[in-house]
């Protein structure tokens, strides 16, 4: 059992390097304009089908009147 | 965060420093941990010396070997585990002491021999490392494990292993170990002319129950008062 | 080798085409549709077998005679059938189909070669059902989440490399630029749970570690597959659905940045937590609880922009099957984090370890949050794959109000009755067989949740190879939701 503190330091070192390399690959993020237009992302779940602003879902039966169902499910692919 | 490798690297690198903080600096925490006995040995002057056994005492703990060794296998396959629980808390941290399940904590040392560790998570049943100590009768776990309502008033919730055991008609003469139901439960006694009687699988279980001691002491616990 | 080559080629992104957003979603859905079916089949199978195993394993502890005479079925197996057939069977198919399904849907992939899914699939559940058979008669391992024997895990591993590979291939050749936060957390968790499931196969059972090792071996992992396996691919799940279904954008983006990195950061560290009092270094232990402590931050920045993206829109919430479900799940995750975060503290744990309060810890995780998760994900994914409407509203009911109250009752009654075991089993001049019978009416209790849940599970069943067998399904008035859908041969699943 004499090791450990030894084994606790390396591994203590090595945190610290890992740390230090999350920092840096913020900052290289940051820098290299990972980081901009952010926000735009959460839309990028929204299609032509599904747009922005139209609910997709409902229980059978109890879809909302006006619902209008996307394109490509009224003409399904043929294969 | 568009960049897969760079997000490949921070997923490793999040897994790979839990993985080396805590398995890989416990294994080499470990690595020099060797059966020791009481204390350690003392130099000229009188200094312990750590890591250096005593000369001519016991070095525990010692693997179990033979019948309960194979009593291990029957204990896995059950699923005891999940059950029974194998560590002795500190004394102070809640009442292990107190309910006698063990008179020191467990340590790390305890376990190096065992192949399979078997620490458990859940006590619907009492703690195991001491029971060899403190239910030293083959007979009481042979009647416990048939069916544990018999040794516990009826109060248990713990299953039945009948099918550990053969009911048999009574040769010559009754089998040595064949087991003594108390008349207070008549539903559990063998028809007249029967015995019960432990399948080499019971004996295995029993014996390993009754391998689990904690009857020596370590350097790093000792026995309280 | 050359068929790997082809295999990748097959989705260059010159097959393509030119304006990856012409991609329709449901082409994308159409070419995923019999692998996702066959996982999402599967799962609902487990789930009812699971249920079953959950039920004689629950009926057993509170009625120890019942069925006590055959060994398979004794309380050992069954409540390791049950977590296996649970963890590896309804929660790794589902998650298969949803993490999957969602990945292909944001990479806009049109999926090639989907018969090497097929195919994985299949082996993956005869290894799982090969595993629990091993279980039950008794080759068990006793190695909690490890416990099928050593000859399932190779079908497992196999069958997962193809699954993992494929995941990571369709990421690469994505036609979409930008990486949506349910796709950050998919890559991790395919990442990280066959690296945690074969460090831990080689370090307990194939080159078994020293001692307790292995115990700290077993709950880095254990707990990982919560942590890294279920957690993330259920928040993936949420973070799709929920702006999905409502029809607007997730509130921060850049919180979910936050709260991926610290989850990826702290979970990693919490397994020790199984171990507190144990005999494992206690610097571990304090490690250990740190973390877990520090897990409070991913989920209360998790919970926000979950809520804040939800916030004013309960009508909707409620009228839509998959977000009455992922809400719930939602809301259960961050209850089941405080839960967690609470049990980890050494005054905590020292009543409720090594009591049922665990256990129903355990299933407030599992199921409250992940699982309801994931009933959420099929209600919205069957439609697509099949074009279909759900054939049963009532069902739908039956099933979303089985679950909520199966799972409220199991936690009440293994919260409460598992602090009460906790407190007498630290008061020494209580009788250890009184704290066992003082448990009983709660364990009673378990069961009669189960029951309700069993009734919840067996809707869905019904409900949902009814879907899938059924045909043309019920003929519904007025709008639906994906359109007049004429049946065609071709469109069977």
């Amino acid at each position: 059992m004499v090791e450990w503190s030894v084994s606790l330091v390396i591994i203590f070192l090595l945190g610290g390097l890992f740390f230090a390399s999350a920092v840096y690959a913020l900052y290289w993020a940051a820098s290299h304009k990972q980081f901009q237009n952010f926000e735009k992302g959460a839309k990028t779940i929204f299609t032509e089908e599904e747009p922005l602003g139209v609910r997709t879902d409902f229980f059978p039966g109890k879809t909302e009147k006006g619902h209008i169902p996307p394109s490509s499910y009224r003409n399904p692919p043929s294969n | 965060m568009k960049n897969l490798p760079l997000l490949f690297c921070g997923i490793f690198f999040c897994l790979a420093f839990s993985w080396m903080g805590l398995i890989l600096s416990s294994h080499l925490q470990y690595g020099d941990l060797q059966p020791m006995t009481a204390n350690y040995a003392q130099d000229d002057e009188g200094r312990l010396m750590k890591g250096v056994p005593e000369e001519g005492e016991p070095l525990y703990p010692q693997a179990p070997v033979g019948l309960a060794a194979q009593g291990k296998l029957e204990y896995i396959s059950h699923g005891c585990m999940y059950c029974h629980s194998q560590q002795v808390r500190r004394k102070g941290y809640g009442a292990d002491f107190e309910r006698n399940w063990g008179n020191r904590q467990t340590v790390p040392r305890d376990y190096i021999l065992q192949d399979r560790v078997l620490l458990g998570t859940l006590r619907t049943g009492p703690d195991l490392m001491t029971v060899g100590n403190r239910l030293s009768s083959a007979d009481w776990h042979h009647l416990h494990l048939y069916n544990p309502k018999i040794t516990s008033d009826g109060k248990s919730i713990m299953p039945p292993y009948a099918f550990l055991y053969e009911v048999r008609k009574i040769g010559d003469k009754p089998a040595p170990n064949a087991l003594k139901v108390p008349a207070t439960f008549p539903e559990y006694q063998p028809p007249a002319g029967y015995e019960i009687v432990p399948t080499e699988r019971a004996e295995s279980l029993v014996a390993y129950l009754l391998s689990l001691k904690l009857d020596y002491e370590l350097p790093e616990s000792k026995f309280s008062e | 080798m050359s068929f790997l080559t082809s295999f990748i080629s097959s989705l260059s992104a010159s097959k393509f085409v030119a304006d990856p957003n012409k991609v329709p979603l449901s082409h994308i859905d159409q070419s995923m549709r019999l692998p996702a079916i066959l996982f999402l089949a599967s799962s609902v199978l487990w789930l009812q077998a699971g249920t079953v195993f959950a039920l004689m394993a629950s009926i057993k502890l509170h009625t120890p005679e019942f069925m006590a005479s055959s060994e398979w079925l004794t309380f050992g197996r069954m409540r390791v059938a049950h977590l296996n057939a649970m963890a590896y069977g309804w929660a790794n198919n589902v998650i298969f189909a949803v993490g999957l399904w969602v990945m292909a849907r944001l990479c806009r992939c049109s999926v090639k070669h989907g018969g090497v899914i097929l195919i994985a699939g299949i082996f993956w559940n005869i290894g799982v059902t090969i595993g629990i058979f091993g279980i039950i008669k008794g080759d068990m391992t006793s190695v909690e989440w490890l416990e099928m024997p050593t000859y399932a895990t190779p079908l497992l591993a196999f069958a997962y490399a193809l699954i993992g590979i494929w995941g990571i291939i369709c990421f690469r050749y994505r036609q979409v630029e930008h990486v949506y936060v349910s796709q950050w957390y998919i890559l991790a968790a395919i990442f990280w749970f066959p690296w945690l499931y074969m460090v831990a196969q080689m370090m307990i059972l194939w080159f078994p570690a020293r001692g307790t090792v292995q115990a700290i071996t077993n709950w880095w992992f254990a707990h990982n597959v919560l942590g890294l396996w279920f957690t993330p691919m259920a928040l993936a799940a949420i973070y799709y659905f929920l702006p999905k279904v409502l029809g607007r954008p997730i509130h921060s983006y850049y919180l979910s940045v936050l709260g991926f990195w610290s989850l990826a950061l702290f979970y990693n560290w919490a397994g020790v937590h199984h171990l507190i009092g144990g005999p494992i270094p206690v610097w571990l232990i304090s490690a250990g609880i740190v973390a877990s402590v520090m897990m409070v931050i991913p989920v209360i920045v998790t919970a926000i922009n979950h809520h804040l993206t939800a916030v004013g829109y309960p009508k909707e919430v409620w009228q839509s099957p998959t977000l009455r479900f992922i809400v719930f799940g939602a809301m259960s995750y961050t209850l089941a984090s405080m839960f967690g975060s609470a049990m980890a503290l050494r005054s905590v744990n020292e009543v409720t370890h090594f009591t049922h309060f665990t256990v129903g810890h355990a299933h407030h995780g599992v199921y409250a949050f992940f699982t309801m998760v994931m009933f959420g994900s099929i209600y919205f994914m069957m439609p697509r794959l099949l074009q279909r409407e759900w054939p049963s509203a009532s069902l739908i009911h039956i099933h979303f109000w089985g679950s909520a109250l199966g799972i409220g009752i199991m936690l009440v009654g293994l919260h409460v009755g598992g602090w009460l075991q906790g407190l007498q089993m630290n008061d020494p001049s209580i009788d250890f067989l009184d704290v066992v019978t003082n448990t009983i009416p709660w364990l009673f209790s378990r069961s009669v949740s189960g029951c309700l849940l069993a009734i919840g599970h067996l809707a869905f069943f019904v409900n949902f190879f009814w879907m899938l067998l059924g045909g043309k399904a019920t003929e519904f008035k007025g709008p639906t939701l994906l359109g007049d859908m004429p049946t065609k041969e071709g469109m069977r699943a």
